[in-house]
């Protein structure tokens, strides 16, 4: 960690007012990220995954703390990040191409720059003989590759995905986490993806922040130290399964309790 | 489904719809469609053939189609469909463009919601023809009534259709166009617009159908042209063949262009990635 942090957020707080009281979805939430560092979020529904991501992303205000991206607070949305959502989120009006094209809409290139640049990406996640095709038209596993283009192609340094690939079969889905590695290993971007899948928090994370709920906090931040590609049937790869669920199942107890 | 084929049994007057199935004989919508009228015309020649109803209040289909074909041959049936289409085309480009900037309003500020809302429903709530005696008083039986009722008839459900589809637009659309740093212009031209096109669509479909049907009325009680007023001087002359004419004439293009929106808005829909 010699460079500078990518993303830091310092005691980070927010909360809703839900019926005359304030429900606090995350408290004190401290974090770094590195440069191309892949940072996996896990937790029980509803401890502030998905807070924690929007706010990086700048679509919720925090109450207190700072974020900031490469040392620049963060004041407004898409901002030095690009998100891929849950849904896919792909406009049904546009092409794929036209999808991925609207995201360079803001940087002010020319139409063949803007172009070559969709294509290059579609081509990463290897669409280009879909370019042309129309989000109904797509898969669920190809829509989600088309919004992850979308996502790389303005070159943000930092991304921020939050359940990419909640709505895919098992199958489909380790395609997906293998493919994004080989993306991330030629983009050398960072990566902040929140995942209800211990699994592919290990598969994919250098580091796996485990999140605990009421009031939304970080509960522990455990390292990834195992070599890449991964094997999941690996001696290491269990035991910091084991680790990573009793840290999820103690808070599920209390909870009960 | 089941609709269509039930109507098709008892029109084409076969008793149980599973026989016409197993003889796989699927008439198309068109034959369908025309199968109604085509008994009330046979009903109506026999009505006149056997003389039930006196020609002069029910003339013969035959003599119809004669004076239609005369009205059309003197040109007095087109100057009158013209006038009519004019007034149609103006009230319905007015109406509909002030309705679409004032749903806009309506959908994207509380504040005008909360002070305009409730007249602009009361507004509404008033048809076109109670319009017509207050106005004739203001503005005379010239062009500008027509024109002012047309366009208020035309404004208010494309209002309404742009207000709902102001707030039908998903948010997460929304957050998109935020996220992926937008201009406020960009996020309104390509994303919330699209979005809402196919409900502002069916909003236009809506006001053009009210705006034909006050366009008749308005016609009929205060014009000197039109096909409206054709009608209206058929029964003044007691021609009731006139009055018909009239009638089959309006329903018939009543018809034709909603047929022709519904054709655009399906192919809206379609382009816009909705299963239809
Ligand atoms: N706009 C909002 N208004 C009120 N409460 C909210 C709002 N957004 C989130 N919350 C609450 O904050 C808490 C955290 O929500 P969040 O979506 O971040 O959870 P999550 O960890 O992403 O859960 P999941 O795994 O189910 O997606 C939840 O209890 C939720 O009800
Ligand atoms: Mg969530």
């Amino acid at each position: 960690m010699s460079h500078p942090p990518i993303l830091s957020l310092r005691s980070v707080s927010k909360s809703f007012a839900v019926d005359d009281t304030r429900f606090h979805a995350l408290t004190d939430v401290d974090l770094e990220i590195a440069e191309n560092e892949i940072v996996a979020l896990i937790g029980p529904s509803g401890c502030g995954k998905s807070t924690l991501l929007r706010s990086v992303a700048g679509l919720e205000q925090p109450d207190d703390g700072s974020i900031r991206i490469a040392g620049q607070p963060v004041t407004r949305a898409g901002q030095e990040s690009a998100v891929v959502f849950q849904d896919h989120r792909l406009l049904p009006w546009l092409s794929l191409r036209g999808n991925v094209e609207l995201a360079l809409e803001p940087l002010g290139l020319s139409a063949t720059e803007r172009r070559r640049r969709a294509a290059a990406c579609i081509d990463l996640v290897g669409l280009t003989q879909f370019a042309d095709s129309f989000p109904r038209q797509l898969s669920g596993g190809m829509a989600q590759r088309a919004a992850i283009a979308r996502a790389l192609v303005v070159e943000t340094r930092l991304v921020l995905m939050d359940e990419p690939f909640g709505a895919l079969d098992s199958i489909l889905r380790s395609r997906m986490q293998e493919e994004l590695l080989k993306i991330w290993q030629r983009h050398r971007v960072s990566i902040l993806i929140v995942t209800h899948d211990i699994e592919e928090a290990l598969y994919l994370a250098d580091r796996v922040v485990v999140m605990r709920a009421q009031p939304g906090h970080i509960h522990e931040i455990v390292p990834i130290d195992l070599p890449r590609p991964r094997r999941r049937d690996s001696a290491a790869f269990s035991e910091l399964r084991g680790r990573l669920l009793r840290g999820l199942a103690t808070q599920d107890h209390e909870v009960a309790a | 489904m089941s609709v269509v084929e039930t109507l098709g049994g008892a029109a084409s007057g076969l008793p149980a719809s599973p026989l016409v199935r197993r003889m796989g004989w699927r008439p198309s919508r068109a034959v369908l469609a025309t199968a109604a009228p085509l008994a009330l015309l046979g009903l109506w020649q026999a009505v006149s053939t056997l003389g039930l109803v006196a020609p002069q209040i029910l003339p013969a289909p035959s003599r119809v189609a004669q004076t239609f074909l005369e009205l059309a041959a003197d040109g007095e049936l087109l100057a009158a469909a013209r006038i009519s289409a004019w007034r149609l085309s103006v009230g319905l480009a007015l109406g509909a463009t002030l309705g679409f900037a004032f749903g806009i309003l309506l959908g994207a500020s509380r504040r005008a919601e909360e002070w305009l809302g409730p007249s602009f429903r009361a507004i509404a709530a008033v048809p076109a023809l109670g319009w017509i005696p207050l106005l004739i008083l203001l503005v005379g039986i010239d062009e500008m009534l027509k024109i002012i009722i047309l366009t208020k008839a035309c404004f208010v459900p494309m209002a309404i259709a742009t207000r709902d589809a102001w707030r039908a637009v998903p948010r997460g659309y929304a957050e998109l166009g935020r996220t992926l740093g937008l201009s406020r212009r960009a996020q309104f031209t390509r994303i919330t617009l699209p979005s809402m096109t196919p409900m502002v669509f069916s909003g236009l479909r809506l006001a053009s159908g009210q705006a034909f049907v006050s366009l008749v009325t308005c016609e009929m009680l205060a014009a000197t042209e039109g096909i409206g007023y054709l009608m209206v001087w058929g029964r003044t002359l007691f021609q009731m063949d006139m009055v018909i004419v009239g009638m089959i004439v309006v329903g018939a293009s009543g018809i034709a262009l909603d047929q022709l929106l519904r054709l655009t808005e399906r192919r809206i829909r379609a382009r816009m990635g909705e299963h239809v």
